[in-house]
C-alpha cells in the first residue's frame, strides 16, 4: 500500500507542476519554482545517498571479509581518489587537473572499451537468439543483416546505391515503425504518469 | 586520435594507463575475467566518486552551503532546503515518514514532467505529422500513406489482451511483426555503431599508444 | 581446452587482428562512409547559416562514456565549426558522465588556446527533467566568470540563439524536445546523438522539433565532409573511424549472422536434440 501522506504530497506536487505548465500565473510560477529547485536538490541528495550506500556496502564487505576484497578496495579507492583530488584544499572540483587526468586515463578508456566489447557480445547474442529457433529472432536478425549490408561503406556506384538505399530505409519504413513506437511509448508514459500523480495503482512501490 | 592527451609527462603516463585499461577490458573478450572484473570495480568507484564530487561542488556548495556560510540567518528557507537534502541523502537509513517529503517531490515532479513532455512534446506533434499530406507526386503521396499505415499498425501492436475482433487481431499481429522488423533495422545500426566503438579502441592502441602511423 | 572453447576465445582474437590490420590499410580514399542523404548536411548548414553573428549556443553535453567515441569526431567538427563562425559556447551537463566528458572537452579546447571569453561553463545540474525545466526558468551562475556566461545567467534563453544537444544513453535530445522546447520560444534544437537513440529521435526530425540531427555514423561523416574549417581545423584531432576496418567488421558480422540464420534452416529440427 502506498503511504497516504506520500500519496497526498505526490498529488499536490504533481498537480501544482501540471497547473503551472498550463496556466500563466505568477504566484503559481513562484510555487512551482520552489518545487523544481527542491526536486533538483533532492536529486543531488539522492546521488549522495547512492554513493554513500555503495561505499558502506563495499566497506562492510571488506570489514567482514566477504566477496572480492580487491574489488571492494578498487571501488572505495577509486571513489576516494576522485573526491580527494577534487575536494582537497586548493582543488578545483571537477575541473581540477588531477580529476581530469583520472577522467582521461581511467574513466573514459574503461567506459569506451566496455562498449567496444558490445559488438562481439551483441553478435553472439543475436546468434544465440536465432539458435533458439524463434520466428521473431529470424525477422530481427534477418533485417539487421540486410541493414548491415546496406551500411557497407563502399565507394563507387555500388557504394552510392547502398548509401541511398540505407538512407531511404531509415527515413521511410524504419522511420514509420519508430514513429509508431515513439507514440506508443509516449501514450504509455502519459498514462503511467497520470496514474502516479492521481495515486491510482502502486507506481511508487 | 581521441585528443584527450597532450605531450607532457602526465599525458604520456595517462596514455600508458589508458592503454593498459583498454587491454584489460578487451581481454574480457578472450576469457580473462578476473582483471576485467577489477576494472569494472575501479570504474564504478571512480564514476560514483565523480558523481559525489559534482553534486557537492557544483550544486550543494553554490546553491546551499556557500549562501548559508555567508549569511546563516538571512535566508531561512535554505535551512529547510538543507534538511530536504539531508533527508534525501538519508533515504536508505532514515524512517519512512522522514523520507516521504523528498520521495514525493521526486515522484510528483517526475510524473508531472513526464506527462507534460509526453503529451505536448511528443504525442501531439507526432500525431499531426503521421497524417499523410498530398506530396508533389503520386508516388510520394503513396509512400506517405503507406508510412502512416505502418505507424498505425505498430501503434495497434501495443494493444494487449482484452476482447477484439478478427480484423483487429490480424492488424495487431501485422503491427507486431512490423515492429520487430523495425527494431531489426535499428539492431543493424546498433551493431554498426558498436563496431565503430571497437575500432576506435583498437585505433587508440595502434596510433596513440604504439605510435603506428596511419 | 575443447575445440568449442578454443573457437569461442579464438574468434574474437581473429576479428580484432583483422580489424587492426584493416585500420592500417590506406583504403579510406577508395571507400565512402558518408550517407546518401544529402538533406542531413543541408539541414545543418541551413541551421548554422541562420545563426546571428557571435551567436550564443547552449551546448547540452550529456554524451555517455560508452558511446561517445561514435559521435566524438562529429561533435568536435561541430564545435570547431561553431567557433569558426564566431559562435560562443556555453556548456551545461545533466548527467555525471556528460559532465566528465564536458570537462575533458573544455580542457582540450583550453589546451588548443580557444579564447576563454567565448566559452562558458555552467557545470552539472542533477534531476534530469527538473533540471531542464529549471534552466528554462533560471540559469545557475557560471563556474568561470566571463561576460558571455554572465549574460546567459542574467538573460536566460533570451541570450541563447540555439541549443546543441550532445546526447547519450542517459539523457538525450528527446528530453530537450519534450521539456525545453514547449517552454522557450523559437530556440532551435540541434542534436548529435549515438545510434542507440535512433528510435526515439528519427520521428522528431520529421516534425521539425529537431532542426538538425546526426544520429548515425554515416550522417556524421556526411556532415563532416560538408564542413570547410579554417581556424577550427586545429581543434579537430579526430579523422573519424577507419572505413576499411568498418568494411571488414561489417562483412564479418554479416557472415556470422548469415551462417547462424542458414544453420537451423539447413539442419532438420531434430538434429540438435539428437546431437
Amino acid at each position: 500500500m502506498r503511504h497516504p501522506g506520500l500519496a497526498a504530497l505526490v498529488l499536490v506536487v504533481g498537480l501544482l507542476l501540471l497547473a503551472d505548465a498550463l496556466v500563466v500565473n505568477s504566484s503559481l510560477a513562484e510555487l512551482a519554482d520552489l518545487v523544481v529547485r527542491a526536486a533538483i536538490l533532492v536529486a543531488a541528495g539522492a546521488a549522495l545517498a547512492g554513493v554513500a550506500s555503495l561505499a558502506l556496502r563495499r566497506g562492510g564487505d571488506l570489514w567482514r571479509r566477504r566477496g572480492d576484497p580487491v574489488g571492494a578496495v578498487l571501488v572505495i579507492g577509486g571513489m576516494a581518489a576522485v573526491l580527494v583530488a577534487g575536494l582537497r584544499p586548493g582543488g578545483e572540483g571537477a575541473a581540477d587537473p588531477a580529476v581530469g587526468w583520472m577522467v582521461a586515463a581511467l574513466i573514459v578508456p574503461i567506459g569506451a572499451s566496455l562498449f567496444g566489447l558490445l559488438f562481439v557480445s551483441t553478435l553472439a547474442a543475436s546468434r544465440r537468439s536465432v539458435a533458439a529457433r524463434r520466428p521473431e529472432a529470424y525477422v530481427l536478425v534477418g533485417v539487421a543483416m540486410v541493414t548491415l549490408v546496406l551500411l557497407l561503406p563502399l565507394g563507387g556506384t555500388v557504394g552510392a546505391w547502398l548509401a541511398d538505399a540505407a538512407s531511404w530505409t531509415l527515413l521511410v519504413p524504419i522511420g514509420a515503425v519508430l514513429r509508431g513506437l515513439l507514440i506508443g511509448i509516449a501514450l504509455v508514459a502519459a498514462v503511467v504518469a497520470a496514474r502516479t500523480v492521481l495515486g491510482i495503482g502502486g507506481a511508487d512501490e | 586520435m581521441n585528443g584527450f592527451f597532450g605531450t607532457d609527462g602526465a599525458d604520456v603516463m595517462a596514455t600508458w594507463v589508458a592503454a593498459g585499461m583498454t587491454l584489460i577490458v578487451l581481454g574480457g573478450m578472450f576469457g580473462e575475467r578476473r582483471a576485467f572484473g577489477w576494472t569494472q570495480h575501479l570504474f564504478a568507484g571512480l564514476l560514483t566518486g565523480f558523481l559525489a564530487l559534482v553534486a557537492v561542488t557544483e550544486v550543494l556548495v553554490p546553491w546551499l552551503l556557500a549562501p548559508l556560510v555567508a549569511d546563516p540567518g538571512g535566508r531561512p528557507e535554505l535551512w529547510l532546503a538543507l534538511a530536504l537534502v539531508g533527508s534525501a541523502a538519508g533515504v536508505p537509513w532514515l524512517p519512512r515518514p522522514v523520507t516521504a517529503v523528498p520521495l514525493s517531490i521526486a515522484i510528483g515532479a517526475l510524473a508531472a514532467f513526464a506527462l507534460v513532455g509526453a503529451v505536448v512534446g511528443t504525442l501531439l506533434p507526432q500525431l499531426v505529422v503521421t497524417a499523410p499530406v498530398p506530396g508533389d507526386t503520386g508516388l510520394a503521396t503513396g509512400i506517405g500513406i503507406a508510412a502512416a499505415v505502418v505507424t498505425a499498425l505498430v501503434l495497434l501492436s501495443f494493444l494487449h489482451g482484452g476482447p477484439r475482433g478478427r480484423g483487429i487481431g490480424i492488424a495487431v499481429s501485422v503491427g507486431r511483426w512490423l515492429l520487430l522488423a523495425g527494431i531489426g533495422g535499428w539492431l543493424g545500426y546498433l551493431l554498426f555503431s558498436r563496431l565503430i566503438l571497437l575500432v576506435d579502441r583498437i585505433g587508440f592502441l595502434l596510433f596513440e599508444w604504439l605510435g603506428v602511423g596511419r | 581446452m575443447s575445440k568449442r572453447a578454443l573457437l569461442h576465445r579464438g574468434a574474437p582474437l581473429v576479428l580484432v587482428a583483422l580489424l587492426a590490420v584493416a585500420i592500417l590499410l590506406p583504403l579510406d580514399d577508395v571507400l565512402r562512409l558518408e550517407s546518401g542523404d544529402e538533406t542531413v548536411s543541408a539541414r545543418w548548414s541551413d541551421a548554422l547559416d541562420g545563426l546571428p553573428e557571435e551567436s550564443g549556443i547552449l551546448v547540452a553535453f550529456d554524451a555517455d562514456l560508452g558511446t561517445y567515441a561514435e559521435i566524438r569526431p562529429t561533435v568536435r567538427v561541430l564545435l570547431a565549426d561553431l567557433l569558426d563562425r564566431g559562435g560562443q559556447l556555453a556548456f551545461v551537463s545533466l548527467t555525471p558522465e556528460g559532465r566528465a566528458l564536458a570537462v575533458a572537452e573544455l580542457g582540450r579546447l583550453a589546451r588548443a588556446d580557444v579564447n576563454p571569453r567565448r566559452l562558458a561553463d555552467f557545470g552539472f545540474l542533477p534531476g534530469a527533467e527538473a533540471a531542464l525545466v529549471q534552466l528554462t526558468r533560471e540559469f545557475p551562475e557560471p563556474i568561470d566568470d566571463t561576460a558571455f556566461g554572465r549574460g546567459i545567467a542574467e538573460g536566460g534563453f533570451d541570450r541563447v540563439d540555439a541549443i546543441l544537444v550532445v546526447g547519450g544513453n542517459d539523457l538525450g535530445p528527446r528530453s530537450w524536445v519534450e521539456q525545453v522546447a514547449p517552454r522557450v520560444d523559437d530556440v532551435p534544437i540541434l542534436a548529435v546523438a549515438p545510434t542507440v537513440l535512433l528510435p526515439e529521435l528519427i520521428p522528431y526530425t520529421a516534425t521539425g522539433q529537431l532542426e538538425a540531427l546526426v544520429a548515425t555514423p554515416r550522417d556524421g561523416a556526411a556532415y563532416r565532409a560538408s564542413v570547410d574549417l579554417e581556424n577550427g581545423q586545429r581543434l579537430v584531432p579526430d579523422e573519424g573511424p577507419s572505413v576499411a576496418a568498418l568494411v571488414v567488421g561489417i562483412l564479418a558480422a554479416v557472415l556470422l549472422l548469415a551462417q547462424s540464420l542458414a544453420g537451423p534452416l539447413l539442419r532438420p529440427r531434430g538434429a540438435e536434440s539428437a546431437r
